[in-house]
């Protein structure tokens, strides 16, 4: 098997607003699938869905080679979800936490112990385990809300935007986790809309936006979905002289943004004309201060594709 | 077996609450007291004394009460973080409200049984001497119907604050009618009339009927209201209780 997840012509809607329009994808064995999209796209709702507490209004789906639809408590044996909101309880210590959520999932005696004691290793937090969550940080918090989700050993996990405000170190320490989660064989869908995490951690990224998949592939095949333009940034001195018309006889410039300091210039790659932008600048009488080619990142693809700022 | 390990955990959160354990042990107690002191020379002609009937009222209302010892066990905030993962294991809809009802239902039986025999025995309130099995039961019926409003009002409002608004005002009413803290004959031939919609009327009247005459004409009647009234409670809960909204 080596789909995890098969997902065919899921729709869901609330009211008249489609939060979930038609979609179709897949996750494979043993990958990192990054979902990405601003709030309200659809990724919650397609993660509820496939933790099978929110039915659809149309579509298949297969997890774990179980039809949702008719098997939902066997597929629900097999994946561990971190919810968005910390799911913990604050009085009891985080070993407790931890044991009795893995007792909902069949393991009991020594095996429901060396589980627990696992996955609050994997976490960072197994020598906290008699510390009661309220007295944690955010950050520990967090990584308790994954031990919880984790300690039956799932072979899917869907996380759910795990690292809403927290600090560096303890992000770093989940999408540390998370690395060695997939190297032990799991499958981990990834929600967020931290464009950073995503280029970290996943294998291939859905880009949705909408309710709807506007782009999928590797990071590196969704880059090159806008690789055929580059920019040019200038800090220049005496900006005001310049304006966006002088740009428009430049051949292959496409796109031209001058802000109070700085501008930018689009041109495609295979015109590129930077010694006539740099000519025409000049002749302004303007000082250029510093320039550089702006990477294309997938915050750039995001933008290029949706016309949106991923953090909308 | 998740349910019961599910109920057993709610039971326990239950006892951790020091608050919900000091209201359904403690204060029960301080209530017949207090009551029973302030109104002991209003029952001074009969052989039912202040401390009598007081302790009979206030355990019907301590028992119907409950309901808000249900609602902190469903939805409380410091609770309610962690039940909402239990959603997401393999645990069905019905197993997720029902084990906060029972693990209350348990609490209201073992605490209102030890209530009781306390009464009886050790300070000597009336609680039907051979008879107290049956008040035993009445009581526990009672709390089951209490334990269902309170689940049922979480369901349909999704909130503990909003529950708690709510359910104040039915149980007042029932309150009032049943004449648990007087008795409503005194207000007129309409009132006690009206009173008599009030399912804690039928309760009240049968435990005295029981206590003093030995009388079981309405008991059968006086719990199959409280089990009535309790399945519709849980029907409603099937019905309102959403688990996507839980999350």
């Amino acid at each position: 098997m080596n789909n995890i997840v098969i997902v065919k012509n899921l729709e869901k809607s609330y009211d008249t607003k489609k939060a979930v329009d038609g979609i179709n994808f897949v996750v494979n064995k043993g990958e990192i699938l990054g979902l990405l999209g601003p709030n309200g796209a659809g990724k919650s709702t397609i993660i509820n869905i496939l933790a099978t507490i929110l039915t659809p209004d149309n579509g298949e789906i297969t997890i774990l080679g179980h039809d949702l639809k008719k098997e939902g408590k066997i597929v629900k044996l097999g994946i561990g979800i971190v919810p968005q909101d910390l799911a913990i309880y604050e009085e009891i210590t985080a070993e407790q936490n931890v044991s009795f959520f893995a007792s909902l999932y069949k393991l009991k005696g020594k095996q429901l112990k060396d589980h627990v004691k696992e996955a609050l290793e994997l976490v960072g937090l197994y020598d906290k385990k008699d510390d009661k969550p309220k007295t944690f940080s955010g950050g520990m918090k967090r990584r308790l809300n994954i031990a919880c989700a984790i300690a039956h050993s799932p072979q899917l996990i869907i996380m759910d935007e795990p690292t809403v405000g927290i600090d560096p170190q303890s992000r770093n320490h989940i999408l540390e986790s998370i690395k060695i989660l997939k190297n032990r064989g799991a499958t981990v869908i990834y929600s967020t809309h931290y464009m950073e995490e995503v280029e970290e951690i996943s294998d291939r990224i859905i880009i949705m936006d909408e309710g709807k998949i506007i782009a999928e592939g590797t990071k590196e095949e969704l880059k090159q979905k806008v690789n055929d333009e580059v920019t040019y940034s200038f800090h220049l001195n005496n900006i005001k002289k310049l304006n966006k018309e002088q740009f428009s006889g430049i051949e292959g410039v496409t796109k031209v943004n001058i802000t109070e300091n700085e501008a930018s210039i689009t041109m495609e790659k295979s015109k590129d004309n930077l010694n006539e932008i740099i000519s025409s600048i000049i002749e302004k009488g303007c000082k250029i201060e510093n320039m550089n080619s702006i990477e294309t990142s997938l915050e750039t693809v995001f933008l290029e594709l949706t016309g949106k700022k991923l953090r909308d | 077996m998740n349910f019961i390990k599910i109920v057993k955990f709610d039971f326990m959160n239950i006892i951790r609450n020091p608050m919900l354990l000091i209201v359904n042990t403690v204060l029960p107690l301080i209530m017949i007291g207090i009551m029973g002191f302030v109104t002991k020379n209003s029952y001074t002609a009969g052989s039912v004394s202040s401390y009598d009937y007081y302790g009979v009222t206030m355990m019907i209302f301590t028992a119907l009460m409950i309901a808000i010892t249900a609602t902190n066990t469903f939805m409380e905030e410091t609770v309610k973080r962690g039940n909402s993962r239990i959603v997401f294991a393999p645990v069905s809809k019905t197993e997720i409200y029902l084990s906060k009802l029972l693990s209350t239902y348990i609490l209201a039986t073992i605490s209102y049984s030890i209530i009781l025999l306390l009464g009886q025995f050790v300070f000597n309130i009336n609680f039907g001497g051979k008879n107290i099995v049956y008040i035993m039961l009445l009581i526990n019926i009672v709390s089951l119907f209490g334990c269902s409003i309170g689940t049922m009002f979480c369901c349909i409002l999704k909130s503990e604050e909003g529950a708690n608004a709510v359910i104040n005002i039915p149980i007042m009413v029932f309150v009032f009618f049943g004449g648990l803290f007087f008795p409503v004959a005194s207000l007129g031939k309409v009132v006690e009339r009206i009173s008599y919609v009030s399912p804690v009327k039928w309760i009240t009247e049968c435990a005295f009927k029981v206590i003093y005459d030995n009388d079981f004409s309405i008991y059968l009647l006086a719990v199959i209201i409280g089990l009535v009234g309790s399945i519709i409670c849980i029907l409603i809960c099937q019905i309102t209780f959403k688990p996507e909204e839980y999350v």
